[in-house]
């Protein structure tokens, strides 16, 4: 196995409430290759997104909020750094980019200002290199007529040209990981494929580490080499994208499959998950899936399951007492 | 102009710093007005001592409280001085005052509230809390403790004015630093690894210099007052140097036999202010880039 670019481990993130501290994020550990583009999936609030951020070291300037565990890159634990010497890795050798384009760019700087920025502060490039350079990206990107865009500002580019441009600056410095917030959750759905096979493409052509948070499973099968399913701030799942779709293990992504709508199926048949995701403040103490298991078994209410591999089998985690018992039994 | 046709290398520096300014004026033609005016009145202070007619400060009794003439254009005052070559002198004292003074507390009460809005916490709390203290003295009281502190002359007289307006910079920059700062954008620049000061003064001052700006044309009217009222009492500029506040406050015990001083130099800051009000309006309107239309 190929040395991973970051290495995410135990990483805890916990928010501070009235009555204590909750973690939003538990015991994360992700190893993401040079090359590989990694989904992080699951549904809202499940902690993707606090995930990424935490690795970013986003969050621990945030005031009510604890980050524990190790991120590793290039080895160096970017935990232990001070906030200065964060700066210079974060958005030159790890990047992210939002969920919203429509917002995540300033209404009142030129596109052109705002891509050749990081290019500026992280590779003390003038502005004159810059802007040759956001010229450059901007065609990377396959914004037509680039050199023209550069005065233009926000406002005179859709949602798709948008995250467009926002890719161009996260990838402005070459980064070695890009996390990529679900990019394309507030576009158009044909803009969506777009600027995913826009983004594979590149990463393709520049080898740098992808990881993709979505909660749309379409998403995952067009693009994803491996899949990691999030739910109430754990890891349940971990796998090779093609072995998750085929032989889900953990009942929650099996259901997450499920709960695929199809076009080839009457839409009666869709099927929900039943009940919701515990809040926070409110976490089952033992297995957090099993009060909307159909698996559930009187274990799971009293033991907290590990994220565990099946015995001699393909990398292939789950966080379930009952299909890792029934598994080992079978390989036994 | 067609901004298709410029390269980079155009943009950059001085060039683009023009061009951004020309876009923002050709937008609203009611600050170019307001700027033309300003202008106007600006060089006609500035060559005051090629074109005024007269010795400002020349005394003439002979020829005291004249009305308007072929000799004295506006007339002349209670010690026989032309009042238009007193209004051309005083123009560059009043001016610089104002601009100066403005300039200063547009600079510091804007960083200021940037910073308070953007750090939060207690260094807003404290920076806040001084503003409110500068901000219950009035501006008399503020003037007096200033020339008492630090003598009375131009340059202190400058200082009392910004230390009073300083504060309402300071929250007009704080409000808007406070809603941005929430903006995906500013997590955004986060993300990339921009520094505190990179994110407020590139990212956030933008976002802001509009509301400074109108408010800095507003005041900068103001200024022009409490330059009158404070040399008026004596803390700022002493007589005879003519300043407008000075020259009308002067004319106000003549008002009923010889209006001349006090309407002709009124008409002066009359037409001061009017300019500003014009400029600050139409800046407004033009630097919000969603009203530009390209």
């Amino acid at each position: 196995m190929p040395e991973p670019v970051i290495s995410i481990r135990n990483l805890n993130t916990a928010f501070k409430l009235r009555s204590g501290w909750f973690p939003a994020v538990r015991d994360v550990s992700l190893d993401v290759e040079r090359n590989e583009t990694l989904c992080l999936v699951g549904e809202s609030g499940c902690g993707k997104s606090i995930t990424a951020m935490s690795a970013m070291g986003l969050m621990r300037t945030v005031k009510g909020c604890r980050v524990t565990g190790e991120v590793w890159f290039e080895d160096l634990d970017l935990t232990t750094l001070d906030e200065r010497a964060m700066r210079t890795i974060r958005g030159n050798r790890l990047a992210m980019i939002f969920q919203e384009p429509m917002t995540s760019l300033n209404p009142v700087l030129p596109i052109g200002q705002q891509v050749g920025e990081p290019l500026m502060f992280h590779r003390g490039m003038t502005r004159h290199e810059a802007d040759e350079e956001a010229v450059r990206l901007l065609e990377l990107v396959k914004i037509p007529d680039a050199r023209r865009r550069l005065n233009q500002y926000p406002h005179q580019f859709s949602g798709g040209m948008r995250q467009r441009v926002m890719i161009a600056m996260a990838l402005a410095c070459g980064p070695d990981v890009l996390f990529a917030d679900e990019p394309t959750t507030a576009l158009d759905v044909t803009i969506q494929s777009q600027v995913l096979a826009l983004l594979n493409e590149i990463r393709e052509e520049h080898a740098f580490a992808l990881v993709l948070i979505t909660h749309d499973m379409g998403v995952v099968a067009t693009i994803a080499d491996r899949v990691a399913v999030m739910y109430a701030g754990e890891i349940v799942e971990l796998a090779k994208t093609s072995d998750l779709f085929k032989s889900p293990r953990h009942p929650y992504t099996e259901a997450l499959l499920r709960a695929i709508p199809r076009s080839d199926q009457d839409s009666k048949d869709l099927r929900a998950i039943e009940g919701q995701v515990p809040p926070i403040y409110d976490m089952p103490p033992a297995c957090r899936f099993a009060p909307r298991c159909h698996l559930r078994e009187e274990i799971c209410g009293q033991d907290h399951p590990e994220l565990l591999t099946r015995r001699g089998g393909k990398a292939h985690e789950a966080r379930c007492h009952v299909r890792n018992r029934i598994s080992r039994r079978s390989a036994a | 102009m067609s901004v298709a046709s410029q390269t980079p290398q155009e943009r950059s520096g001085l060039w683009h710093a023009l061009t951004e300014l020309y876009h923002v004026f050709n937008t609203n033609k009611t600050s170019w007005v307001g700027l033309i005016i300003f202008l106007i009145i600006a060089v006609l202070a500035l060559l005051a001592p090629w074109i005024a007619p007269h010795d400002p400060l020349e005394q003439n009794i002979v020829d005291a409280l004249q009305p308007p003439s072929d000799t004295y254009w506006l007339g002349t005052d209670s010690f026989g001085r032309d009042v238009w070559s007193r209004i051309l002198w005083g123009g560059r004292i009043s001016l610089f005052v104002s601009v100066m003074s403005i300039g200063i507390a547009m600079v510091v009460g804007g960083a200021l509230g940037i910073v308070a809005g953007y750090k939060g916490g207690r260094i807003d709390q404290v920076i806040m809390r001084c503003m409110d203290v500068l901000l219950s003295f009035p501006t008399l009281v503020m003037g007096l403790l200033v020339v008492a502190v630090l003598g009375a002359n131009l340059t202190n007289l400058i200082i009392a004015i910004a230390l009073t307006v300083i504060p309402k910079f300071a929250r007009i920059a704080r409000a808007p630093t406070v809603a941005v700062k929430e903006q995906d954008y500013i997590e955004a620049c986060r993300a990339l690894g921009y520094s505190d000061a990179r994110i407020m003064f590139v990212h956030i001052l933008p976002n802001v210099v509009g509301e400074v700006l109108v408010l800095a044309s507003l005041w900068t009217a103001t200024a022009v007052r409490i330059e009158a009222y404070l040399s008026f009492i004596g803390l700022g500029v002493k007589p005879p140097t003519p300043t407008w506040g000075g020259m009308i406050r002067q004319g106000f015990e003549y008002i009923l036999d010889a209006p001349w001083m006090c309407i002709y130099t009124g008409l002066a800051v009359l037409i001061l202010v009017f300019s500003l009000n014009l400029l600050g309006d139409g800046l407004r309107d033009a630097i919000d880039p969603k009203l530009r239309n390209e």
